[in-house]
């Protein structure tokens, strides 16, 4: 009853045993051996090292400049042209921006006028007053409703454009933080400054 | 793109077509039992009294059919494109060929000498309101003082 663990410890010893028997021996000239990299010697690891360095410093600066795509797609959703105005297309954002506010305006304004002749169509008891302020209440109330309309596409292509300018934005950000790297002696890294001689 | 923007124009025809509705319970468009008050046709007028303290102006016009007119507003201004005002409502007389007004100085104090503009439209009577029909030409009335 007091040794009811020894046949379980003595299976397992068994199945290390076994596996040491089959296990390869660890090739260490193998691992060690820095051709499988194409480094012929220490400079080229040195070399390749920089490069890595160089390649994680670009990383981390991507990283830290480039523009979410869920909350810029958010931006845009809640104020037109925000997630424009983000990826640095300012021109662009400023009019799809000046466009929906217009239309926005445009269709309260128009729905306001509408209201207040409609108002006054339902209140009126002589035959010329209430075709007179319908005439008057239908037509802003169309141009309410196609303004309406109106800020529907421009927020509608305001998404399809966000999603197309934070894709180009972060493209051309890799492009711009490699080529910064190349030309400037002096780096702005995440880790600190760094000045090339 | 095209696939996109399908749906955005198929909202935005879809919005376009909602409308307000021509729901004024008087309008002859959304009612049909509504039935426009005819127009009033063929006013003159008599000055009668002129110089005297209590003048008076006797209204005549073409009688209106008795199917669209249950009564006429009678309006009053100081100028032809001025305001005018309701000074007094007659009800329609069945079977007569001219309906009449007078507009009594013994009644309203503000028929007096001067020059008036007058207009006369019809209306009718219904469960949902009373509807007014186009008021008639400006009538031109001067009336002479002492």
């Amino acid at each position: 009853m007091r040794y009811y663990f020894i046949k379980p410890v003595l299976m397992l010893l068994f199945l290390l045993s076994f596996g040491l028997c089959l296990a390869k021996p660890f090739d260490i000239q193998a691992f060690a051996d820095t051709t499988k990299y194409n480094w012929e010697d220490y400079r080229d690891r040195a070399e390749y090292r920089k490069d890595l360095l160089a390649r994680q410093n670009r990383l981390q600066l991507y990283e830290l400049e480039s523009v979410g795509f869920n909350a810029n797609l958010l931006k845009s959703a809640v104020m037109p042209g925000w997630g424009q105005f983000a990826t640095k297309h300012n021109t662009k954002a400023t009019v799809i921006l000046s466009m929906e506010i217009v239309s926005v305006v445009g269709a309260i304004y128009f729905h306001d006028q509408a209201k207040k002749n409609y108002d006054k169509y339902y209140a009126a008891n002589q035959i010329d007053n209430i075709n007179d302020y319908w005439g008057k209440a239908e037509k802003p109330h169309h141009y309410s409703l196609m303004l309406i309309g109106l800020a529907s596409v421009i927020w509608g292509y305001n998404l399809y454009d966000v999603v197309i300018s934070t894709n180009e934005y972060n493209a051309n950000l890799w492009k711009e933080i490699v080529e910064r790297g190349n030309s400037s002696p002096l780096q702005i890294t995440p880790s600190g400054i760094e000045l090339r001689f | 793109m095209t696939r996109k923007l399908i749906p955005i124009i198929l909202i935005t025809l879809a919005l376009s077509a909602c409308g307000i509705k021509r729901d004024n319970p008087l309008d002859p468009y959304h009612n049909s039992e509504i039935i426009v008050p005819g127009d009033v046709t063929g006013l003159q007028s008599t000055v009668l009294g002129s110089g005297s303290p209590t003048p008076y102006i006797l209204f005549e016009w073409n009688s209106n059919n008795a199917y669209n007119t249950d009564g006429y507003y009678i309006y009053r201004s100081l100028g032809y494109y001025s305001a005018y005002a309701v000074v007094d409502t007659v009800l329609h007389i069945p079977g007569e060929s001219l309906q009449s007004y007078v507009h009594s100085s013994a009644n309203d104090p503000s028929v007096g000498p001067g020059d008036f503009w007058y207009r006369i439209s019809a209306y009718k009577d219904f469960s949902a309101g009373r509807l007014e029909g186009r008021p008639s030409t400006p009538h031109f009335v001067r009336i002479s003082g002492q």
